[in-house]
């Protein structure tokens, strides 16, 4: 007697979900500008390559990666990070070979740095870039410090925003003591070539904090 | 907003314009909600799954407009739960804000029309390109029935 077996998957599963959607987009013929961001983990570090693979099936499709980030908003800080990181040199040898778009080359060294737990210290341009507003519309200082500078629907809420930049000032330069075990790279490693620029607008910033018009 | 090269570079040359005008910055990540139908391991937005007023983030769109801002990134939690999503996507649009979406890409189906029409940039959150792990990575499982 030949007994069948039966696999029926009831929930189709998160993967399967976002891919059929990101086809279903890139069928329209006016879609919108599509990025798959992966943030490297543990339980991926080792299978990579699967990303670019993938990007190469949905047609060339620009992958941002990202280390995981255990300080500030929204972080699990329980997390712990701690696995070889060869995986990321394959996944970047495999993304040339299918010349697929990728975070910089820049970047991922210091993806790397912050991946093998040393300090990163270079000037964030976070603060001065982004505004990290809350459902309430509660503005959080960046990403990893975290703290609530106000709510933007304050009357005063831009004399608040240049107050906090100027109590904080040492983001602009990457000295500030909170800012060196961050992995928060969008907004904290400038992409190749870009550097220079944020260190000089940095570098106005601090003149504009130093001057009568922050006094 | 990350965006592609040309867009970086764009954003690069407004962040030094900025700076030499004192301004604030330009570019705003609104989280629409904390409520999530995934239950990442490295994340713990998804504990609190609170969903923002329409009415307050319709006035937090239109202060971002009055002070400037040109580019506003709608997220979460999972912005795609959020029950007025699209007519906030329509109308940070109408404020002539950029838009851009990030997103774990579970729902877009429900909203392909508005996306395509008013959405920029659009992120989606994948962290492998086997499903299996990536599944386990969200915490949320496939699950199967089997009978033999």
């Amino acid at each position: 007697m030949q007994v069948y077996t039966m696999i029926l998957e009831i929930n189709p599963g998160i993967f399967s979900l976002a891919v059929n959607g990101i086809k279903e987009l890139l069928a329209k013929e006016k879609h919108p500008n599509i990025e798959i961001d992966c943030t490297i983990l543990n339980e991926n570090i080792s299978s990579l390559e699967s990303i670019v693979k993938l990007s190469k099936d949905l047609g060339g499709v620009f992958v941002d990666f990202d280390p995981v980030q255990i300080l500030g908003v929204g972080n699990n800080s329980k997390y712990k990070f701690q696995s070889d990181i060869s995986g990321v040199f394959k996944m970047q040898e495999l993304a040339k070979k299918y010349n697929i778009e990728i975070t910089s080359p820049e970047k991922m060294k210091l993806i790397e740095k912050y991946l093998k737990n040393q300090n990163i210290v270079m000037p964030c341009y976070s603060y001065c870039k982004d505004m990290l507003i809350s459902p309430k519309g509660d503005v959080h200082t960046c990403w990893t410090i975290g703290e609530v500078i106000g709510n933007v629907l304050d009357n005063d809420f831009v004399n608040l925003w240049y107050k906090a930049l100027a109590k904080n000032k040492d983001v602009l330069t990457g000295n500030k003591k909170e800012c060196f075990g961050c992995g928060f790279s969008h907004s904290r490693m400038p992409d190749v070539g870009y550097s220079h620029i944020v260190e000089k607008a940095n570098q106005i910033r601090l003149a504009h904090i130093e001057s009568k018009s922050f006094k | 907003m990350q965006m592609n090269e040309n867009n970086k570079l764009k954003k690069m040359q407004m962040y030094l314009l900025n700076a030499e005008e004192n301004a604030l910055p330009k570019d705003a990540y609104l989280q629409v909600d904390f409520a999530c139908n995934a239950k990442c391991i490295m994340c713990d937005i998804w504990k609190n799954p609170f969903i923002g007023d329409t009415v307050l983030l319709y006035s937090i769109i239109d202060k971002l407009s009055n002070l400037n801002f040109e580019y506003i990134t709608l997220w979460g939690g999972e912005p795609l739960l959020h029950p007025k999503i699209d007519d906030l996507i329509v109308y940070a649009k109408n404020k002539g804000l950029k838009v851009q979406m990030i997103t774990n890409g579970s729902l877009l189906d429900e909203h392909i029309d508005v996306i395509c029409e008013h959405v920029n940039n659009l992120v989606v959150s994948i962290d492998s390109g086997n499903a299996s792990i990536h599944d386990d990575i969200r915490n949320k499982p496939r699950h199967f029935f089997i009978s033999c």
